[in-house]
C-alpha cells in the first residue's frame, strides 16, 4: 500500500496482481492496471508510483539462466498514466514445480522497494541463500548493486545513505547476530553497528536510525555501540519519514517513546 | 583471644562460588538476551531450514574450489570471484572452463590454480552487451553455456544475445544467430554430439541442432546422451534411490521426485547430475539415481554452501555438473557464487570410468544401497 496526495494505493499480489487506487474521500476502487506478474513493494512519491515485478519470459523458467529465467522489472507509473520499465535484474521465483524449499519465505516478496531519494530506488531482492540491494535510477537506466549479503537481510535509506543489515564480522557464523553497514563514504561500504540480534528491521524516523530487533535500538553515525531504548515484544518497526511506529505493541502502531534524540 | 581458624580451603571455595554467583548474575542481567522471534518480513536474519532426513554420502568430499561472494575478480582460486556461474566444460589442458553468466564472461581456471578471464568485456553484473573481435574485446550478455568443439574450438551461448559463437585463436566469432520469430532463440546449455555437431537447450526447454553453417533446425529427436548432457526441464523421472539420513547410504532408501535436472557429463555409464529443483548431486546410470551430496527433507530443500562429506554438504544452486579425470567432478553452484569440487568414492569412479556393462554397475548399486526404488 503506498500513500498519494489524494488516494490510496494499493498492490493486489500474485501471478494476475493489479494495482488500485482508493479517493481519499472515499469512493470505489479504481483499477489503474491489471495482469502483473507478482507486483510488490509499492512506493509513491510525489505523483509517480513505482513497484516490482517478478516475470518469466516464455513462462518456463530455468533459474540459472538469467536473461530468460526469472527476470526483476522495476516499474514506473506517471500521473499520466504511463508505465514504463525502469531496471531489469535477474531474479528468482521458486518454480511451480520445485518442492516448497526452505528458499521460499512466504511473508518476502521476491523484490520490493524499500526506499527512495530525489534520484534512486533502493530495491531488495530475495534469492535463495541471500538478499540482493540494488540501487536503480529513478529516470531509468541500468540499476547497480549495492550489496549483497547471505540471510534475509533489511535496508533503510537515512539522511543520504543506504544502511543495511548483514551477518556480523565479530561473532561466529552461526550466532544470529547481525551488523549494519553504511555505504556512502568516500572509502566504502561501512559498519556502524555490531552485535545486533537477527531478526529485526531497520527504520529511520528522519531523525535517527533505529534497528528495532529484540530491543529498540538507536545505531550510530560511526561504529560505535548502539544504544538500547526498549524492549519489544515483536520485531517490528516502520517509518512515515517522520514518526518511528513499533508494531505488534498492542492493537494500534504505537509511535516508540523517546526515539527522538 | 585468639579467633577461629578458617580453613584456606573453605576460604578458596567460597571465593569461587562467589566469584561465580557474580559472573552468572552479570551474565544473565546485563549479556544474555533471549532468542528473538524467526525474521517477519525479512529482516536480518538467516533462511528458515530444518533439520534434514535425507543426506548425502559420507564417502563423497565437497569443497569449495573458487569463488566466495558475488563479484569479478580474477587471480588464485582463494580470492577469485564470479557472480551466477551456470555451466562449466574441461578444456584439453586440464583447464575448467565456466561461463560465469551475470559477469558477462568465460572464465578458465587453470590447472596452475589460477582464474582468468578468457571472454568478455561488458560491465560486471550489469545489463551485458553485443559485440565479436578480439576475446579480451567481445561483449557478452549472459552467457549459460560452454563447450569444447573436436577442433579444441570453444563454443558459447551467448543466451541474452541469442547466439552461438567460437572462440578461436583468440577470435570470437558467429556461429548462428537467433532472436524474436527465428528458429534460436536464448541458447542455454552446449554439448557437442558425436559428430561433432551443435546441440544447445534453449529457456523454454526446446532442443536445437545447429550445422557447422549456423543453419539452425529443431531436431525430430534428440540422442538420449546429448539430452542427458543438456540437461532436461520438467518432471522428467519419478523415485531415486538414496542414502539413509546417517550418510552411510545402508539403511532404507527412501524416494523423492527428481526437479530439473541440470547438464552433465559422465563417464562410462554413470552420470553426474545437479538436481536444480532440488538442489543436490545425484549419480545416475540406468538402473536408478542416488543421491552423493545435499541435505533435504521429504517436502523442503536445505540450501546453503557447506562444504563438507556429501552428507554435511550443501547446494545453493546446483545447476551443471562436469566428471573430470581422476574421480573428480565439479558443479557449478550459481546462487552460491561458486565452483565446487566433489570428490567421488572409488567404487563409483571405477564404476564410471570404465565400459562395465550396466548390470555390473547396478548389481554394484544394489549391493551397496539397497533395492532399487524406481518407477514411484
Amino acid at each position: 500500500m503506498a500513500l498519494g496526495s489524494d488516494a490510496v494505493f494499493i498492490i493486489q499480489h500474485g501471478a494476475k496482481g493489479a494495482l488500485l487506487r482508493i479517493p481519499a474521500t472515499g469512493g470505489a476502487a479504481e483499477v489503474l492496471a491489471e495482469g502483473l506478474s507478482h507486483p510488490a513493494g509499492l512506493k509513491a512519491v510525489g505523483s509517480d508510483l513505482y513497484w516490482t515485478e517478478t516475470v518469466v519470459p516464455g513462462g518456463t523458467s530455468l533459474p540459472f539462466v538469467p536473461s530468460s529465467g526469472a527476470m526483476i522489472r522495476v516499474m514506473a507509473r506517471a500521473q499520466n498514466g504511463a508505465a514504463r520499465v525502469l531496471a531489469e535484474w535477474p531474479g528468482y521465483l521458486p518454480s511451480a514445480a520445485a518442492s516448497p524449499s526452505a528458499s521460499t519465505n512466504q511473508d518476502v516478496p521476491p523484490a520490493e522497494i524499500l526506499a527512495t531519494d530525489e534520484t534512486s530506488l533502493y530495491v531488495r531482492l530475495s534469492r535463495p541463500m541471500a538478499t540482493e540491494f540494488i540501487r536503480v535510477p529513478r529516470a531509468g537506466g541500468a540499476a547497480k548493486r549495492i550489496a549483497a549479503e547471505l540471510g534475509r537481510q533489511h535496508g533503510v535509506h537515512h539522511k543520504g545513505r543506504f544502511y543495511w543489515t548483514a551477518p556480523s564480522l565479530e561473532a561466529t557464523p552461526n550466532s544470529g547476530m547481525v551488523r549494519v553497514i553504511s555505504e556512502g563514504r568516500s572509502d566504502g561500504p561501512e559498519t556502524v553497528a555490531e552485535w545486533l540480534v537477527q531478526g529485526g528491521r531497520l527504520a529511520s524516523n528522519g531523525d535517527g536510525l533505529f534497528y528495532a530487533g529484540d530491543y529498540l535500538f538507536r545505531i550510530p553515525n560511526r561504529l560505535a555501540f548502539p544504544r538500547r531504548l526498549q524492549r519489544l515484544t515483536e520485531p517490528r518497526a516502520a517509518s512515515d519519514g517522520k514518526r518511528l511506529l513499533l508494531l505488534g505493541e498492542g492493537p494500534e502502531p504505537k509511535v516508540a517513546s523517546g526515539a527522538r534524540s | 583471644m585468639m579467633g577461629r581458624q578458617v580453613s584456606p580451603r573453605a576460604v578458596a571455595v567460597v571465593t569461587i562460588v562467589l566469584l561465580g554467583i557474580i559472573q552468572f548474575a552479570y551474565w544473565r542481567l546485563l549479556v544474555y538476551r533471549e532468542p528473538g522471534p524467526p525474521p517477519r518480513g525479512g529482516g536480518g536474519g538467516p533462511i528458515p531450514t530444518a533439520p534434514p532426513t535425507v543426506v548425502g554420502r559420507t564417502d563423497v568430499t565437497v569443497e569449495t574450489l573458487a569463488g566466495s561472494e558475488p563479484g569479478f575478480q580474477d587471480g588464485a582460486t582463494w580470492q577469485a570471484r564470479f557472480c551466477g556461474p551456470n555451466a562449466l566444460a574441461l578444456a584439453p589442458d586440464g583447464a575448467l572452463l565456466v561461463s560465469d553468466s551475470r559477469n558477462h564472461r568465460i572464465r578458465r581456471i587453470g590447472p596452475d590454480g589460477q582464474v582468468t578471464t578468457l571472454v568478455g568485456a561488458s560491465e560486471p553484473d550489469g545489463p551485458g552487451g553485443s559485440s565479436l573481435g578480439p576475446a579480451e574485446s567481445t561483449q557478452l550478455c549472459y552467457p549459460s553455456g560452454v563447450a569444447v568443439a573436436p577442433d579444441n574450438s570453444i563454443l558459447i551461448s551467448d543466451t541474452g544475445n541469442h547466439r552461438i559463437l567460437r572462440l578461436q585463436s583468440g577470435q570470437v566469432t558467429l556461429v548462428a544467430e537467433g532472436g524474436a520469430g527465428k528458429p534460436l532463440r536464448s541458447p542455454g546449455p552446449i554439448a557437442v554430439g558425436p559428430v561433432g555437431e551443435i546441440w544447445v537447450r534453449q529457456a523454454d526447454g526446446s532442443v536445437r541442432q545447429v550445422s557447422s553453417n549456423g543453419l539452425v533446425v529443431a531436431p525430430s529427436s534428440v540422442p538420449p546422451s546429448v539430452r542427458a548432457a543438456l540437461g532436461e526441464a520438467g518432471e522428467p523421472i519419478g523415485a531415486v534411490m538414496t542414502a539413509s539420513p546417517d550418510g552411510n547410504g545402508v539403511a532404507e532408501p527412501t524416494s523423492f521426485r527428481i526437479g530439473t535436472r541440470g547438464p552433465a557429463v559422465g563417464s562410462g555409464e554413470i552420470r553426474i547430475v545437479p538436481d536444480v529443483t532440488h538442489h543436490v548431486l545425484l549419480a545416475e546410470n540406468t538402473g536408478g539415481s542416488l543421491l552423493l551430496a545435499g541435505r533435504r527433507t521429504e517436502k523442503v530443500s536445505i540450501l546453503g554452501m557447506d562444504d563438507g562429506t556429501g552428507a554435511r554438504a550443501s547446494f545453493a544452486g546446483p545447476c551443471a555438473a562436469l566428471v573430470a579425470p581422476g574421480g573428480l567432478a565439479y558443479v557449478a553452484d550459481y546462487e552460491g557464487h561458486r565452483i565446487r569440487r566433489v570428490r567421488l568414492p572409488q567404487w563409483l569412479v571405477d564404476g564410471g570410468a570404465a565400459p562395465v556393462t550396466g548390470s555390473r554397475v547396478n548389481r554394484n548399486m544394489r549391493r551397496r544401497f539397497g533395492r532399487n526404488d524406481r518407477g514411484g
